[in-house]
């Protein structure tokens, strides 16, 4: 059995070090996961999701702060940095859609998309990352985040489950999140989205 | 006998009990899911995460223990594809909508079979086009032989499609030849997402019921008894 003492020993990455590529992913991943549960925060506190989509929102974010914490737990034993915040690009270009959902199908729409995007991202980082450890996490995160997309699509619209032929054969990565719009160095903002009434919006 | 691959895989399973319970659990039953499979240069397979990311030179007892686990892989790919047969033919199951969903999936199973043998040709290994015998023999037959109905023939498709991509999730940290990744997590993401789509299936008035778990569940995945000879 190999020590704590003795991992952070061998990662050996220290303060200010500039991060290899892989590391730099897993935090950028990190960044993601945190912002994915920072974005189902807010929309929940807009009280807009009904019925079994309240219920699956708050189930994703605490599946999406596990997912955070066991990709920091890596970070951490690299002798990394954990992002602080969730991803402040990701976070504030869906704070405002977000504000701006008139409703829990509007909502469920916008999560459908981003639980796609980020099952993409981590599919996507398996064309780089080498490391048992990343990739055993997320072998472990991808298909639970590919089921959320499901989840959200079939409430979306439950025609979908009329027609597998509509189903992926395998999943793509084409809808990943790019590091470079992304930019997990990028300043954090935690303001919440504009608040919109649901009748407010309608109009 | 020492088992030259036992100190890399051990420490494998250390650094992964760091990164989280759920993680760990589904790591060690993953590397359980196939013994040989663990690297045997113990050149690749890092005890935590590397600063820097070496280039991965598989040896030839990498390659053919990947061989051994794709093999495993293929084999429960294929006996999905005979029990899917065997479902949709079933009297018992009576809900058209399920039978266009198995009889989709079974070609789907079929094309992860060809995908996965194609990554064994590539590694010098021979296909493999049998089922999976303690599968076939634990799973599939005693609950096709008990099953009172569609919800029950239904409930054993969902259990192949969970043990289909928790087998391949749980065996992707293993996979001495990093390439093949991106290939095996694909397929085990769209089977994750039929996972879903089935069970919802099975309660189509709530959506609750489609909600995984946190992680990929490791209770589903095959065990070591399970594994091709």
């Amino acid at each position: 059995m190999v020590p704590m003492s003795g991992l952070l020993a061998s990662a050996g990455a220290a303060e200010g070090d500039e991060l290899s590529p892989e590391i730099a992913f897993l935090v950028f991943l990190n960044s993601l996961e945190q912002g994915m549960a920072a974005l189902y925060a807010t929309a929940i506190k807009t009280n807009r999701f009904d019925g079994d989509a309240s219920t699956l929102a708050k189930a994703f974010q605490g599946h999406h702060t596990q997912h955070a914490k066991t990709l920091a737990d890596l970070i951490t034993a690299a002798g990394a940095t954990v992002p602080e915040a969730g991803n402040a690009g990701l976070v504030a270009k869906n704070n405002a859609q977000i504000a701006g959902a008139a409703d829990s199908a509007a909502l469920v729409g916008i999560f459908k998309d981003l639980e796609d995007a980020m099952a993409a991202t981590h599919l996507a980082s398996l064309k780089d990352v080498t490391s048992d450890a990343i990739t055993g996490a997320v072998g472990s995160i991808l298909p639970i985040e590919a089921q959320h997309g499901l989840v959200w699509q079939a409430t979306q619209d439950p025609a979908v489950l009329d027609d597998p032929a509509a189903q992926p054969l395998v999943l793509s990565d084409a809808s990943q999140l790019q590091q470079s719009e992304f930019d997990v160095s990028a300043p954090t903002t935690t303001a919440a989205p504009t608040t919109t009434t649901q009748e407010g919006a309608q109009s | 006998m020492t088992n030259p691959t036992t100190s890399t895989q051990n420490s494998r399973r250390t650094f992964l009990a760091l990164a989280g319970g759920t993680v760990a659990s589904a790591a060690f039953l993953g590397a359980c899911a196939a013994e040989p499979h663990a690297n045997s240069s113990g050149t690749v397979a890092p005890t935590s995460v590397p600063p820097t990311a070496p280039p991965v030179t598989a040896s030839a007892d990498d390659k053919a223990a990947d061989v051994k686990l794709l093999q495993t892989a293929i084999s429960l790919e294929n006996s999905i594809v005979a029990a899917y047969k065997k479902l949709v033919a079933d009297k018992r199951l009576t809900e058209a909508k399920v039978k266009t969903w198995l009889t989709k999936l079974s070609d789907n199973h079929t094309a992860y079979s060809r995908q996965l043998n194609a990554m064994v040709t590539e590694l010098g290994g021979d296909g493999y086009e049998k089922t999976n015998p303690s599968v076939d023999s634990n799973l599939v037959t005693p609950a096709i032989k008990t099953a009172a109905n569609n919800a029950d023939l239904l409930a054993l498709a969902v259990t192949l499609e969970t043990a289909a991509f928790s087998t391949l999730a749980l065996e992707l940290a293993s996979l001495n030849v990093t390439e093949n990744h991106h290939g095996v997590m694909a397929i085990a993401a769209a089977e994750a997402r039929n996972a879903s789509a089935l069970t919802l299936l099975g309660n189509p008035a709530s959506r609750l019921d489609g909600a995984p778990d946190a992680f990929v569940p490791a209770r589903n995945a095959l065990g070591a008894d399970a594994e091709v000879k």
